[in-house]
């Protein structure tokens, strides 16, 4: 572990609040970009990272130095993030409803050209966003950590506290509803 | 073009996007204002760390009252006898009829 977390860190358990800003410091940008996988909006994103934050200086006296400090803030976080996906579950259907201009381009490019990936990632990005919209809390998650970010089962199990079996189920059954989505936006026109 | 295959290309294509991770300006700032109007004490956990603290000590002195309990049983008490016990609630339900004089008397 980096001497200066374990510092900061010992100093916050004798009760100096304020040595727990340059923790914050540190991680904020990493659990930015997790949180921003999850929510759309800026005002939910900064809200997830606060709590996540909040809780894990709460949650301190529970940190074992047996593994970096990040891992187990990332632990926190994507749990938080779990968390504020089963309590905002929207309309999932709508999620599928009718696409953008940007991603209906998108899909014709890989339709007219197979072999090539279409440089337009922000089309791919938006439209990976939507099928993920369209998933109950735990699939999403799941292919978000395996999918996007190619983290091992292993991995996610910690991260979430999942058994690695269960993990695996749930890889199973969200990609073939990601396949499933796919296909309802994309059969009448390319398939 | 199979569903298969464009579905992988759709999460390589999402995938090479760098992940966003701008911080809003002075946000540090925010959550340690947060952190600092937190109450000093988290009464749902200190009281749930009591709780355990708690249980065993009262498993001991349940443990204690338990063998104190059977070491002080009291005596038990004398044989009842079922007969006795019939015969004076014969009595005691026909005692109106005695006082009346009609114990003899036939129906």
């Amino acid at each position: 572990m980096d001497a200066p977390d374990s510092e900061f860190i010992a100093q916050v358990l004798q009760g100096d609040v304020s040595a727990f800003e340059p923790l914050v410091q540190k991680y904020q940008p990493r659990v930015f970009a997790t949180a921003r996988r999850y929510a759309r909006r800026e005002s939910e994103v900064e809200d997830i990272v606060q709590e996540v934050f909040i809780k894990a200086f709460q949650k301190l006296s529970s940190y074992r130095a047996d593994a970096p400090f990040e891992h187990w803030l990332m632990r926190v976080a994507v749990r938080t993030c779990y968390d504020f996906l089963r309590k905002h579950q929207r309309n999932r259907e709508s999620a599928l409803a009718e696409i953008t201009d940007e991603e209906e381009r998108w899909l014709d490019s890989v339709a007219s050209s197979p072999a090539e990936t279409p440089e337009d990632g922000d089309a791919a990005k938006a439209l990976v966003d939507r099928l993920l919209s369209s998933l109950p809390p735990a699939d999403r998650m799941v292919i978000t950590l395996l999918d996007i970010e190619q983290k091992t089962v292993k991995e996610i199990a910690k991260l979430t506290g999942w058994s690695v079996s269960l993990v695996k189920v749930r890889a199973f059954r969200a990609r073939a509803k990601m396949r499933k989505a796919l296909e309802s936006i994309s059969q009448e026109k390319y398939l | 073009m199979n569903i298969e295959q464009l579905y992988r290309k759709l999460i390589e294509s999402a995938r090479s996007r760098p992940a966003d991770d701008r911080v809003p300006y002075a946000f540090e700032g925010r959550v340690m204002a947060r952190l600092k109007d937190l109450p000093k004490v988290d009464l749902a956990t200190l009281w749930g760390r009591h709780l355990w603290r708690a249980a065993v000590p009262f498993a001991c002195v349940a443990l204690a009252i338990t063998l104190w309990t059977r070491g002080h049983e009291p005596a038990p008490p004398a044989p009842v006898h079922a007969e006795a016990h019939l015969t004076a609630l014969d009595e005691v339900l026909l005692a109106p009829i005695a006082e009346l004089g009609l114990e003899e008397a036939t129906w």
